[in-house]
């Protein structure tokens, strides 16, 4: 209680100054560490294991083959690249789907294309293969997946098993 | 600004009242300390990224450490600005993850992110994503830009409506 009441009638006064050069600095460290980031985003998948090109019609689900049946549980997508490496038409199961350049028509032609197989109900299929041209420049290839990602099983559970594999050219 | 008159004797002291210039300096400070993004430095900011309507920002589970990967467009890999070996990269972190008490829980809990220039061939993208599917790394994830016209929060409120794919895997559904 003395204490207080000898600087009681005192001006006691901060020095600023040194702490506002700390802050400038801390300030300026920041400043010219900050980069704004991008809005990015990813589609997730699930890798699943590679499945040899096969044609499907000559397979039966009695095989004992492991890898068969895995191929007869995936929906085929092949992806054709023109020379510059651009998208050119898609193939599923092996049927021309649609030809010429990528149009929010043709992602919707796809979309209800495996909308109908994957959610028929005691659908088999529970993964997609998408086989490309190894020309295929990734942001055409994207597009394709964009489309393939939004798809959901008929238990109700998204398509996460998308397995990747190079067209074989002939 | 006021002016502090102290007046010692006959002399006048004229000092700057620096308390609002201070309280602002730190306002400045703590919004730029909320912003920063330590991990951009894994983000190679030069490639050219495909640009899709639905891509968004994946919620990874806690604790989860992605492996960025940056594909540029002449073909060469990269991880924190280092060019790597996609082969011996893949084998190194194997190796890692061996190490572990639970090498498989561990392997699947550090997803590979490919960011990849829109001009890459889809034979490089499969050659990495065959390599990290060897080395027991399945949990996959392409990137693409989110259109820019759209802010995230407002992307994802409306895209989950619209678009039935909710690519959340660690995040609630």
């Amino acid at each position: 209680m003395r204490h207080r009441n000898r600087f009681s009638h005192g001006n006691v006064e901060l020095n600023m100054a040194a702490m506002l050069d700390m802050a400038f600095q801390l300030l300026a460290f920041f400043i010219l560490t900050f980069t704004p980031s991008p809005i990015e985003g990813q589609f997730a998948l699930k890798l699943p294991p590679p499945v040899a090109q096969t044609q499907p019609e000559t397979l039966t689900p009695a095989s004992n083959d492991a890898e068969a049946m895995l191929d007869l549980q995936a929906i085929h997508l092949t992806l054709l690249a023109n020379p510059e490496g651009r998208l050119s038409a898609v193939l599923l199961e092996d049927q021309p789907l649609f030809e010429g350049d990528w149009t929010p028509q043709h992602a919707t032609l796809l979309n209800n294309q495996l909308k109908e197989i994957f959610q028929t109900p005691d659908s088999p299929f529970h993964q997609i293969q998408i086989i490309s041209d190894k020309t295929l420049h990734y942001g055409d290839m994207m597009k394709v997946v964009e489309v393939v990602s939004r798809q959901k099983l008929a238990n109700g559970k998204p398509l996460r098993e998308i397995g990747f594999s190079e067209r074989n050219t002939r | 600004m006021p002016i502090q008159r102290h007046a010692h004797g006959s002399e006048m002291n004229l000092e700057p009242n620096l308390t609002p210039l201070l309280d602002l300096v730190f306002q400045l400070i703590t919004f730029f300390m909320l912003v920063i993004n330590f991990k951009g430095a894994s983000l190679d900011l030069s490639l050219k990224l495909p640009v899709l309507g639905s891509a968004r920002p994946i919620e990874w589970k806690k604790g989860t450490e992605p492996i960025v990967i940056n594909l540029r467009s002449d073909g060469t890999a990269q991880v924190y600005g280092e060019p790597i070996d996609p082969a011996e990269f893949f084998a190194a972190m194997a190796r890692q993850v061996s190490t572990a008490k639970n090498p498989d829980q561990e392997a699947e809990s550090r997803p590979v992110i490919l960011r990849a220039d829109e001009r890459v061939p889809f034979s490089r993208i499969n050659e990495l994503m065959t390599l990290s599917r060897e080395h027991g790394f399945e949990n996959f994830a392409l990137s693409a830009m989110a259109p820019s016209t759209q802010t995230a929060p407002r992307n994802r409120a409306t895209s989950d409506r619209t678009i039935p794919a909710a690519r959340e895997p660690g995040g609630s559904p």
